[in-house]
C-alpha cells in the first residue's frame, strides 16, 4: 500500500524533474553547441568583436548586440508611457463594463502571433512610415544624427522598435493595470481626503506599484529582446554601428533566425554563441524582475 | 446663531444601491468641541463622517440628498456645491485603520499633500510645516531621526499618529476621525485620546468612537445614532446620565439594542 | 484651482490616446487581413485550404500543404507536452512544498519568458544538427515538434498547478479517508473533478505555440512542399506567412493575408473555447 503511495509520487516527480531541469539543459546546450566555436575564438574577442562576415571568417558579436539595445531600448522607451497611461485609462477611469472589454481587446493583441505583426510591418506599417514619418524626418530633422539617412528606408532601426514596442505593450498594460487593482482602498481614500485631484491620487497610486511596474517593463524589455521573427521581418538585416535610428542594422536574434537553417561548422557555433549571449541577457532581466517583484512583496505591499 | 456651530447637517438621506442607510438626520456639529459619536456598528455612523466631508461618493452607487453645510472661515458653505478638493482640505480625515502611503517617507507623508495643494512651496517651508505637525501630534521625538525611512516600518501607533499630523499638515479647521483607536494599544490609545481633547483648541473634533467610554473621556458631545436616525445629542455629561431616550440608556448600559424597533 | 482642472483633463485625454494608439494598429492588421486575405479566400475556398502553393508569377494555389504540416508538427508536439505538461502540473500542485515543487516552479516561470527562438537552436544541435546532434539529420520537422513540445510544457504544467489547487482540500482528506491510495485519488477523484481546467491548460498551451514561427525556421528550415518525413522539414502556416511576406511576389503575399486571417481565426477560436470552457467550469461548481 505504501509502495503504491510513494510510486504514483516517483512517476509524477520524475516528469516534474523533467520540467525542472529543461532550463539548465537549455544552458548546457548552448554551451555545448557553442563550444567548438569557444575552442577556437576567444569569449572576450567575440563579444568585443566589430564585425560579423563569414567569407573573412570573423565572428564579432558587438553589432548584433548594439543592434539589439537600440531596437530593444527604443521600443521600451515606446511601451512606459503608453503602457501606464493605458492601464490607468483602464483601471482608474473608464466604466467597469467597458474596461472588461478593452481588457479582451488588449488579450487580443498580445495573442497575435509575431509573424503576423511582422507581415504588418513589412507590408504595411514600413511602407506608409517611410513615404510619411521618415521623409519628413529626413527632411526636416536630417541635421540630427539619429534621423539621417543615404536613402530613405521602410526597414530600419526605428520601424523594427516601434514593432517590437507594438508586440510589447499589452502584456505590459496587463501586468500594470492588474497591479493597480492591488491598490488598498485606503490608500486611495487617504488621498482622496487630503484633497488631492482624480490625477494626483492617481500619481499616489503610481507610486505606490513602482516596483511593479518597473517589474513589468523589465519583462516587457525581455521579451523585446528575445522576439526574432518580427525583428528580422522590417529590421533591414544589416550589420552596422550607424546611429540613425532610420538605417537598418541586425540583431542577437536576426542573425540567428536568418543564418541558423544553413548554417555548418565554424558558423553554426558562432550562431549558438550568440544565442549563448542573449540568454544570459534574457535570464537576467527575467531574474532581475522577479527580484524587484519579490522584494516589494516582502516590504509593505504584504 | 450660527457662530458656534462648525458643521450643519440638514435632513441628510444616504442610500448604497437603493438601500437606504442614513434616513434623514439633523444635526449642528459645535465648534471647537469635541463630539462623540457613539452607536452600534451598522449603524451609519461612518456615512454620516464620510458625507461631511464628501468621501462617500468615492463609495459605488452612493446617493445622498439633504445639506451639509460647513463654516470656513467664519462664513458657512454648502459642501456639495463647494470644489471638493477644498472641502477636503478644509475638513480633515483621519481613518479607522492606520493608512499612511506605506512607501513614501515619514516626511513625505506630511509634505504631500502641502505640496500637490500648493500650500507650501519650497523644500525648507515643507520640512518646518512637517517637523511643527509632527510635534502637534506627538509623534517627533519619536521619529525625528528617522524622517526618510519608509512609513511602513513604523508601528500601527506611529502610523495613527503619522496620519493625523498629515491631516493637520493642509491646516484645516475641522477634523473627522473613525474610530482612530481601533486595534491599538493602551498607550497609544491614551496619547491619541489626549491629542484629539489638545486639538479641540484651535480645531473642530468630530469622532465615531467604539466604546461608550471612551466618548466619556474625550466628549463635550455626544450624538447617538441608531438605524440611520440621530436618537439624542447633548452635552456629554447629560447624555450619559441622564439619557432622555430609552435606546439611549440601554446602548450605553451594554443592553442588547438588536430587533428594538425605532 | 482652474489650471488644476485643465492638467487634470489633459492627462485624461493623453490616457485615452494612449488606449487609441493600441487599438488602431490592430484593427489596421484585422482590416488588411480581411480586405486582402479574405477577398482571396472568397474566390478560391476550396483551393486556399486543400491545394499547395504555386510558384511565383503563377496565379492561384493555397496553403493546404502547410496546413498539413502544421497539423503533424502541432500533434506530435502536443502528443509529447500534454502528458509531460499535466503530469509535472499535478506534482506541482500535490506536492506543493516539496523541494522538486519548488524548483521546476521557478524554472517554469523563467521558461514562460525564455526566448523561443533558443528553444529551438538548443533542441536542433541535440536533435538535429549534422555535427551534434543525436539523430543528425539537418533541419527536420520532428525537431520543430520536440521544440514546440518544450515551449508549451511549462505553460501547461502551470494551468494545470493552478487548476489542482482550486480544489478544496477536504476534497482531497475525505477521498484519503475512504483508504485510496494515492494514484486512484488523484487520477479517479481529482483529475475527474479539474478536467475542464485540464482542457483549459491544454489550448493555453495550444494558444502558445499554434502561431509560433521562429523555434520552426531555427529548427526545420522552410520548405513549401506537402509533409514527407519527420525527418525532413516541413512546411507550416506561420513559416508559409513569414517566407510569403518577405517574397516580393504580390501572389505571395496576398496568400500571406489569407494565411495571416485563418491563423488569427484558429487562435481566437482556441481562445474563445478556453474562455466558454472555463466560465462552465465557474457556474458549473
Amino acid at each position: 500500500m505504501v509502495a503504491i503511495r510513494k510510486s504514483i509520487f516517483i512517476f509524477l516527480g520524475s516528469f516534474a524533474l523533467f520540467l525542472a531541469l529543461i532550463l539548465p539543459f537549455y544552458f548546457f546546450g548552448e554551451l555545448y553547441g557553442a563550444s567548438e566555436f569557444f575552442s577556437k575564438f576567444s569569449f572576450l574577442d567575440f563579444i568585443s568583436g566589430r564585425e560579423w562576415s563569414l567569407p573573412e571568417q570573423k565572428y564579432g558579436a558587438l553589432q548584433a548586440i548594439y543592434g539589439t539595445i537600440i531596437t530593444a531600448g527604443l521600443a521600451l522607451l515606446i511601451t512606459t508611457p503608453i503602457s501606464i497611461a493605458a492601464a490607468v485609462a483602464m483601471s482608474e477611469l473608464l466604466p467597469e463594463y467597458l474596461s472588461e472589454r478593452l481588457g479582451m481587446i488588449i488579450d487580443m493583441i498580445a495573442a497575435i502571433p509575431s509573424v503576423v505583426v511582422g507581415l504588418w510591418g513589412i507590408l504595411s506599417l514600413g511602407p506608409f512610415l517611410s513615404s510619411t514619418l521618415y521623409k519628413f524626418l529626413i527632411e526636416n530633422l536630417g541635421f540630427l544624427p539619429i534621423f539621417q539617412a543615404k536613402t530613405l528606408l521602410a526597414y530600419n532601426k526605428l520601424t523594427a522598435a516601434l514593432v517590437l514596442g507594438y508586440m510589447i505593450t499589452p502584456f505590459a498594460v496587463s501586468v500594470i493595470k492588474e497591479n493597480l487593482r492591488l491598490v488598498p482602498i485606503e490608500i486611495k481614500e487617504a488621498a482622496y481626503a487630503l484633497g488631492l485631484t482624480k490625477w494626483e491620487v492617481i500619481r499616489i497610486m503610481l507610486s505606490y506599484i513602482k516596483p511593479g511596474i518597473f517589474a513589468a517593463l523589465m519583462l516587457a524589455l525581455g521579451r523585446a529582446i528575445a522576439e526574432a521573427v518580427a525583428v528580422s521581418m522590417v529590421i533591414g538585416n544589416t550589420c552596422s554601428f550607424s546611429v540613425s535610428l532610420l538605417e537598418p542594422a541586425c540583431t542577437l536574434t536576426t542573425l540567428i533566425i536568418n543564418n541558423f537553417a544553413e548554417a555548418t561548422g565554424t558558423e553554426a557555433a558562432a550562431l549558438i554563441g550568440l544565442g549563448l549571449v542573449l540568454f544570459v541577457i534574457s535570464i537576467s532581466t527575467i531574474l532581475v524582475s522577479r527580484l524587484v517583484y519579490n522584494k516589494l512583496l516582502g516590504g509593505y505591499m504584504r | 446663531m450660527m457662530e458656534n456651530v462648525a458643521v450643519s447637517v440638514k435632513d441628510l438621506h444616504v442610500s448604497i444601491d437603493k438601500k437606504e442607510i442614513l434616513k434623514g438626520i439633523s444635526i449642528d456639529f459645535p465648534k471647537c468641541a469635541v463630539t462623540a459619536i457613539i452607536g452600534p456598528s451598522g449603524s451609519g455612523k461612518t456615512m454620516l463622517l464620510r458625507s461631511i466631508n464628501r468621501l462617500i461618493e468615492l463609495i459605488p452607487r452612493v446617493e445622498v440628498s439633504g445639506k451639509v453645510w460647513v463654516n470656513i472661515g467664519g462664513k458657512f458653505h454648502d459642501a456639495y456645491t463647494l470644489d471638493s478638493s477644498y472641502l477636503r482640505r478644509k475638513v480633515g480625515y483621519v481613518f479607522q485603520k492606520p493608512n499612511p502611503f506605506p512607501h513614501l517617507s515619514i516626511l513625505k507623508n506630511i509634505t504631500i499633500g502641502p505640496m500637490l495643494n500648493g500650500i507650501a512651496k519650497n523644500k525648507k517651508d515643507l520640512k518646518k510645516l512637517a517637523e511643527e505637525k509632527l510635534k502637534e501630534a506627538g509623534l517627533w521625538d519619536e521619529v525625528k531621526d528617522r524622517l526618510n525611512e519608509a512609513a511602513w516600518r513604523l508601528s500601527g501607533g506611529q502610523q495613527q499618529r503619522l496620519c493625523i499630523a498629515r491631516a493637520l499638515a493642509l491646516e484645516p479647521e475641522i477634523i473627522l476621525f473613525d474610530e482612530p483607536t481601533t486595534g491599538l494599544d493602551l498607550y497609544n490609545t491614551k496619547r491619541i485620546e489626549e491629542l484629539m481633547v489638545r486639538l479641540k483648541e484651535k480645531y473642530t473634533v468630530i469622532a465615531i468612537t467604539h466604546s461608550v467610554d471612551q466618548a466619556g473621556r474625550i466628549a463635550d458631545f455626544i450624538a447617538f445614532i441608531y438605524n440611520g436616525k440621530l436618537i439624542e445629542f447633548g452635552p456629554a455629561a447629560t447624555v450619559l446620565k441622564s439619557p432622555i431616550n430609552e435606546l439611549t440608556e440601554l446602548f450605553i448600559t451594554g443592553k442588547v439594542l438588536d430587533g428594538v424597533k425605532v | 484651482m482652474n489650471l488644476k482642472k485643465l492638467r487634470d483633463m489633459i492627462y485624461t485625454c493623453l490616457a485615452y490616446l494612449s488606449l487609441l494608439l493600441l487599438i488602431i494598429p490592430l484593427c489596421w492588421i484585422l482590416f488588411e487581413c480581411i480586405i486582402e486575405g479574405g477577398h482571396y479566400i472568397i474566390n478560391r475556398p476550396i483551393e486556399f485550404f486543400t491545394d499547395i502553393g504555386r510558384p511565383p508569377g503563377i496565379e492561384g494555389g493555397g496553403i493546404g500543404h502547410a496546413i498539413q504540416g502544421s497539423l503533424y508538427m502541432l500533434g506530435l508536439a502536443l502528443l509529447i507536452g500534454i502528458p509531460v505538461g499535466i503530469f509535472a502540473g499535478i506534482y506541482l500542485a500535490e506536492r506543493k512544498d516539496s523541494p522538486l515543487a519548488k524548483a521546476a516552479r521557478f524554472v517554469s516561470d523563467i521558461l514562460v519568458e525564455f526566448p523561443t527562438i533558443l528553444v529551438g537552436v538548443v533542441t536542433y544541435t541535440f536533435l538535429a544538427s549534422k555535427v551534434t546532434g543525436i539523430l543528425a539529420t539537418g533541419p527536420a520537422a520532428f525537431a520543430a515538434s520536440f521544440a514546440l513540445a518544450l515551449i508549451m510544457i511549462p505553460i501547461v504544467a502551470r494551468s494545470v498547478e493552478t487548476a489542482f489547487l482550486t480544489i478544496p482540500n477536504d476534497i482531497r482528506e475525505g477521498a484519503y479517508a475512504l483508504g485510496l491510495s494515492s494514484r486512484h485519488v488523484i487520477f479517479r477523484i481529482l483529475l475527474p473533478a479539474v478536467k475542464t481546467g485540464v482542457v483549459t491548460a491544454v489550448l493555453i498551451g495550444l494558444a502558445k505555440i499554434v502561431g509560433e514561427s521562429a523555434p520552426i525556421i531555427v529548427t526545420n528550415g522552410i520548405s513549401n512542399f506537402w509533409f514527407s518525413k519527420w525527418t525532413e522539414p516541413a512546411p507550416s502556416i506561420p513559416v508559409l506567412i513569414y517566407v510569403y511576406g518577405l517574397s516580393p511576389f504580390k501572389e505571395w503575399q496576398t496568400q500571406a493575408w489569407a494565411a495571416a486571417l485563418f491563423l488569427l481565426l484558429l487562435i481566437m477560436a482556441i481562445g474563445f473555447l478556453a474562455r466558454r470552457i472555463t466560465k462552465k467550469l465557474w457556474t458549473g461548481v
